[in-house]
């Protein structure tokens, strides 16, 4: 005669191996974790060595996402930096023929031209003040009314 | 629920736990295990998954033991977290019972006091069909009297693991050992 305890316990007593090894990998994971001013066991290097990867909790582990963000940002600063080097290589410096002093000779006779073109054209646009929209391009007169009673008075 | 004497008077090592005394776990773990895992199996009835929640809920253990008042209570509360492990797999995979865990919360019937944990004793040649009568338990009743098996809870206990009122858990025991005693006496 057995207690049903007994008979419920007996159908799995083959799984016992394989529990005890679940026992003995996290009561010494526990060690580490729980006791922590008892030393960890030599065996490993650390508390939760024992334990499958998917479980492993380190303490370093916000340390470590704090590096990687680190990484991450200036990665990112690097790749645009790079990225900017690539399509504007004159690194959004004037161009040397606008600079009158490191200019010579036919270079510098030109840059003057320019320089003095510009001024004509600043004061041309001060005396007659900005030339506004092109009228091609302008959209025309807007009517006041909203577009639906617009639409009714075109009908 | 104030603390209580567990029937088992084996003094469990939970203060050496605290510490952190490897031993003290291992100890604890191996007493519980295969109460677990056979209160798991029954439930879920899926080998791997439960050797995955025994180890969850040993790791919960170990997190969360500061949180345990009285240490006499902590196979109850071993039993509690695994319970709950489950619920949540059982959440997480939609797992479709034949019977509902809330069906029979509104019965009240109470069961009767002389039940003892071994009122039911059974022969070797019947074991098979113990199980098979177990089986066809409903999920509350089945989970409401392994608890009571495997640990001999107290209804409050069960309750408490169970996060039903004591009513509800006594209406589950009763009914379950009626019906454990209808398909064992068509059986046998």
């Amino acid at each position: 005669m057995k207690s049903p305890r007994e008979l419920l316990l007996n159908r799995y007593r083959d799984e016992v191996p394989r529990l005890d090894r679940i026992s003995e990998s996290l009561a010494r994971y526990a060690n580490g974790e729980t006791g922590r001013d008892t030393p960890a066991p030599a065996t490993s290097s650390s508390p939760s060595a024992s334990l499958p990867p998917s479980m492993r909790r380190s303490p370093g582990a916000a340390w470590r996402w704090y590096w990687r963000g680190l990484a991450a940002v200036w990665g990112f600063i690097l790749v645009i930096h790079l990225l900017g080097a690539f399509l504007d290589p004159a690194g959004g410096e004037r161009s040397p023929q606008y600079d009158p002093i490191q200019l010579a000779g036919q270079e510098k006779e030109l840059w003057h031209q320019q320089w003095a073109w510009r001024q004509k054209m600043i004061g041309a646009e001060k005396a007659t003040g900005p030339r506004g929209p092109n009228p091609r391009h302008s959209p025309g007169p807007r009517s006041a009314l909203p577009f639906r009673l617009r639409q009714h008075a075109l009908a | 629920m104030e603390c209580m004497k567990h029937f088992d008077k084996q003094e469990l090592p939970v203060a050496a736990a605290r510490r952190g005394d490897s031993a003290a776990w291992e100890i604890l773990f191996k007493r519980y295990q295969l109460p677990l895992f056979t209160y798991l199996m029954q439930m879920l009835r899926r080998r791997e998954i439960c050797f995955d929640l025994v180890q969850e809920t040993f790791l919960a253990a170990i997190r969360h033991l500061d949180s345990l008042r009285c240490e006499e209570r902590f196979g109850s509360w071993m039993f509690s977290i695994a319970h709950q492990k489950a619920l949540q797999w059982l959440r997480r995979h939609r797992w479709n019972q034949e019977e509902s865990w809330e069906q029979h919360t509104a019965e009240r019937e109470l069961v009767s006091d002389e039940a003892g944990p071994v009122d039911l004793l059974i022969q070797d040649e019947d074991e098979a069909a113990f199980g098979a009568a177990l089986e066809r338990l409903s999920g509350e009743q089945r989970e409401a009297i392994l608890l009571y098996w495997l640990e001999n809870f107290s209804v409050a206990e069960i309750a408490e693991i169970t996060a039903v009122p004591p009513g509800t858990v006594k209406s589950r025991l009763f009914h379950a050992r009626k019906n454990l005693k209808r398909h064992l006496e068509r059986v046998l």
